[in-house]
């Protein structure tokens, strides 16, 4: 019962909040180095990686293991979403500058705004999740 | 990669931008000056910018790959501008030479003007960077209060 009250949902947003905070590093070395000659924009690219290790494996159907002994190995490691990490990736452009620098500051922008409400969204999802659990633990007052 | 590096490439970058707006503003404020302390006319300068990675202080925590894509900038160097001088004639100016033209500083103000926009624009697209690096930091403050 205590792990479903401490849900994966937890893992989740704590990992959101950390490869968002990622991201918004790498975004905001780009706006800084938007006049520097020869600067490749970049990105980091995490959401396909935490979908994939928020989402259970399916059951497998055939010949179900047991596990008949808490000192046994699971069957399947559930993929860990506390170890996904975000990659590191080029930032397509088809503006290169007389500089060779890759940098689109509007298109940064937009992506430093929306990674920063993204950010926000999910710590306030967090407070109310830790708000929901205090509720719970405290009923009996 | 904690919060402070994100405001430290940004501060860096707030830091470049300035230098830039001070070296816009000596070539402004001099496009008229033919006497320099080293002899002859002003000479136009302009700033170079280097990309340099930056280097947190939880080296091992962090995501190897990640580390490449944070750079800070940094003014590499302020060097005169490679085209001569602009040559007016003025004979009755005291700068003058025999056939009476006088070496202008290269200073086009239009450009210098240009790049003074640019360099305001980009220093107000950090400051935004800061903005956001502190809301994220305060809202992450707030999750434990309820």
């Amino acid at each position: 019962m205590i792990r479903d009250l401490f849900s994966s949902t937890l893992d989740v947003l704590h990992k959101t909040l950390d490869l968002r905070q990622q991201r918004h590093t790498v975004l905001a070395s780009n706006i800084a180095n938007a006049e520097t000659p020869g600067f490749i924009a970049k990105d980091v690219r995490f959401e396909e990686a935490l979908r994939a290790a928020a989402t259970p494996p399916p059951l497998p159907s055939a010949l179900p293991l047991m596990r008949t002994h808490p000192e046994h190995l699971p069957l399947i490691h559930p993929p860990s979403i506390r170890n996904v990490q975000g990659t590191l990736v080029v930032t397509p452009s088809d503006d290169v500058g007389h500089d060779l620098n890759t940098v689109s500051i509007d298109q940064e922008m937009a992506k430093l705004t929306t990674n920063t409400m993204h950010y926000n969204a999910s710590a306030e999802i967090l407070s109310r999740a830790f708000d929901q659990l205090k509720r719970t633990v405290s009923e009996t007052q | 990669m904690d919060m402070m590096t994100g405001l430290q490439v940004s501060f860096s970058a707030l830091n470049a931008q300035r230098t830039r707006m001070n070296v816009i503003a000596s070539n402004l404020a001099n496009a008229q000056s033919t006497r320099t302390p080293e002899g002859g006319p002003y000479k136009r300068q302009e700033v170079i910018f280097a990309a340099q990675p930056q280097r947190s202080l939880f080296e091992g925590m962090l995501n190897e790959q990640l580390r490449d894509g944070v750079n800070t900038v940094h003014v590499l160097d302020i060097v005169n501008d490679r085209n001569g001088t602009r040559l007016e004639y003025e004979p009755d100016h005291p700068d003058a030479n025999e056939q009476g033209y006088v070496a202008y500083p290269n200073v086009n103000v239009m450009r210098e003007m240009v790049d003074l926009i640019s360099a305001t624009r980009a220093y107000e697209a950090n400051v935004t960077a800061i903005n956001s690096s502190k809301d994220m930091a305060l809202r992450a403050l707030q999750i434990g209060r309820v």
